[in-house]
């Protein structure tokens, strides 16, 4: 850990504000990616956004400089997003108007690209689509997991310290959550 | 032999960087020779490149400074991390149990360790006093038939007893008080199983105070049992108890009777001492001519000693 991130750290440990938005400018960018990794959704993203760092800034003073600041961050996060999908997915259950919303503003997304876009092909577009439903269809463990190597890059031993388990459990869930890819996208990748 | 199934969980670790050196070189060398794993390899491959057509969205700066705002005024309301509480809301934390999960927690186990004082110390209280029988299934004590457990604690002096009646009884209680002892003496003479006997007067070794029924029951274990450990265990009990006149009629008898016929050697020693001892070391003269010819050496000793002294009183 760098000694500048240390010092805005026990800064907003002991109730510095700007000190604890330094440390927001420093991460958000990519937490506000991972969070939309995982719920693929621009507005559950933002509301999440605010959900993580509002946490993060009550309970920053817990941080015991035991492991990277980021790992404590992304624990924060994806415990975040998993429990947000979990109640998400209770409200769905619940109300039919929140399926057509959700509906329409993936329709909406996949317009917006469209027309930002014109020159990708339309089989680029469905190729979009089934990678982010062939993610949406792991579960939020397995979604993290392969979120977090997959498009983040990080090793399966920060995984794991991230995610609290063994690196053997991340394994685990890595492969299933290929294998599960590998059944989505058969079609593609054989062409 | 490493099988397919563990080269194929390789696949993915190699293209994602984490395999060492060695198993990179590990996995090569099966793939070079495997058909199978080299088509998952190119499969894997394939859908590495189809996975990396997802795109990427980057937050772009302007959407980041928003959220950026939206945080910065919602800290603003924030209670912050280290903040001084004043005491108006510090007590409406403690009216609205507005505390941490770990506080919740902690109370809770709290009560619940002071619900289960309360409950023993008032439990204790409804009992009586310490010595009464904490579980018996009715007051009369029930005869006994047999016995299933025994356990003494000499430490706290309680002791355990099952056993059989018409239907079984646990009965849990001071070793002093009567009627446990009651129950003792009774299953001494009705249980046939040398170790619940021996249990029992080991048992009856740490009591204060022996009843009758007890002292009774342990005369007839040191003239009959057949066992010569009990025997000599319930000797040494009823040799250790206060001497009372009653006491004395009794245990004069049962260490004659011992002297005169048991078998065991260290019984007769046992019984020898105490007639000595009970009798600031006078012994009848038959008994001592009785023994003259004892096996054991110490007791003809012994005995030709009183003898020598009794009819020689001057030395």
């Amino acid at each position: 850990m760098e000694k500048s991130e240390k010092l805005l750290i026990l800064k907003a440990q002991r109730g510095s504000q700007s000190a604890f938005e330094s440390l927001v400018a420093n991460y958000d960018a990519r937490v506000l990616g991972l969070i939309y990794s995982m719920l693929n959704n621009w507005e559950d993203a933002r509301d999440v956004y605010q959900d993580v760092f509002l946490k993060v800034f009550k309970s920053i003073g817990n941080f015991r400089f035991q492991s990277e600041f980021y790992t404590w961050l992304y624990r924060i996060v994806v415990n975040e997003c998993i429990n947000y999908r979990r109640k998400r997915s209770q409200k769905m259950h619940d109300s039919i108007d929140d399926v057509v919303e959700q509906m329409e503003s993936d329709l909406k997304f996949v317009h917006d690209e469209v027309i930002s876009n014109p020159e990708r092909n339309m089989l680029e577009k469905e190729l979009q689509r089934e990678i982010s439903q062939g993610i949406e269809h792991l579960s939020p463990k397995q979604k993290a997991v392969f979120t977090l190597r997959h498009y983040h890059g990080y090793k399966l031993s920060e995984i794991a310290e991230i995610m609290n388990c063994s690196e053997g459990t991340i394994k685990n869930y890595l492969f299933r959550a290929l294998q599960k890819m590998k059944e989505q996208l058969r079609d593609y990748y054989q062409n | 032999m490493k099988s397919c199934k563990h080269f194929r969980n390789m696949i993915w670790l190699r293209i994602y960087g984490e395999l060492s050196e060695q198993e990179n070189a590990e996995l090569a060398e099966h793939i070079a020779q495997c058909t199978s794993c080299q088509l998952d390899y190119e499969e894997a491959l394939s859908m590495n490149k189809v996975l990396d057509k997802k795109i990427q969205y980057a937050p772009d700066e302007n959407v980041l400074k928003e959220l950026r705002n939206d945080l910065h005024l919602r800290l603003l309301s924030v209670r912050k991390p280290n903040r001084q509480i004043a005491w108006t809301e510090r007590l409406w934390r403690i009216i609205s149990l507005d505390f941490s999960p770990f506080i919740r927690m902690g109370t809770a186990v709290a009560l619940v360790i002071v619900g289960m004082f309360i409950g023993s110390k008032y439990f204790q209280m409804k009992g009586g006093s310490p010595d009464a029988l904490k579980k018996v299934s009715d007051n009369s004590i029930p005869k006994v038939t047999g016995v299933e457990f025994i356990d003494f604690n000499p430490a706290t002096h309680q002791i355990e007893i099952t056993f059989n009646t018409m239907q079984d009884v646990t009965v849990e209680g001071d070793l002093n008080t009567p009627e446990i002892q009651k129950i003792l003496a009774q299953m001494l003479m009705a249980d046939n199983r040398p170790n619940f006997k021996l249990r029992t007067v080991r048992a009856l070794e740490s009591s204060a105070r022996l009843e009758n029924d007890v002292l009774q029951a342990l005369a007839t274990l040191v003239e009959t049992d057949e066992n010569p450990g009990i025997r000599l265990k319930a000797m040494k009990v009823l040799t250790a108890a206060p001497v009372t006149p009653k006491m004395k009629n009794l245990m004069t008898k049962v260490a004659v009777k011992v002297l005169l016929n048991d078998t065991n050697s260290a019984m007769r020693i046992e019984a020898f001492n105490y007639l000595g001892r009970i009798n600031n070391g006078y012994m009848e003269s038959d008994v001592c001519h009785a023994v003259k010819a004892d096996s054991s050496e110490y007791i003809r000793t012994k005995s030709s000693h009183l003898l020598d002294r009794r009819e020689n009183p001057q030395f």
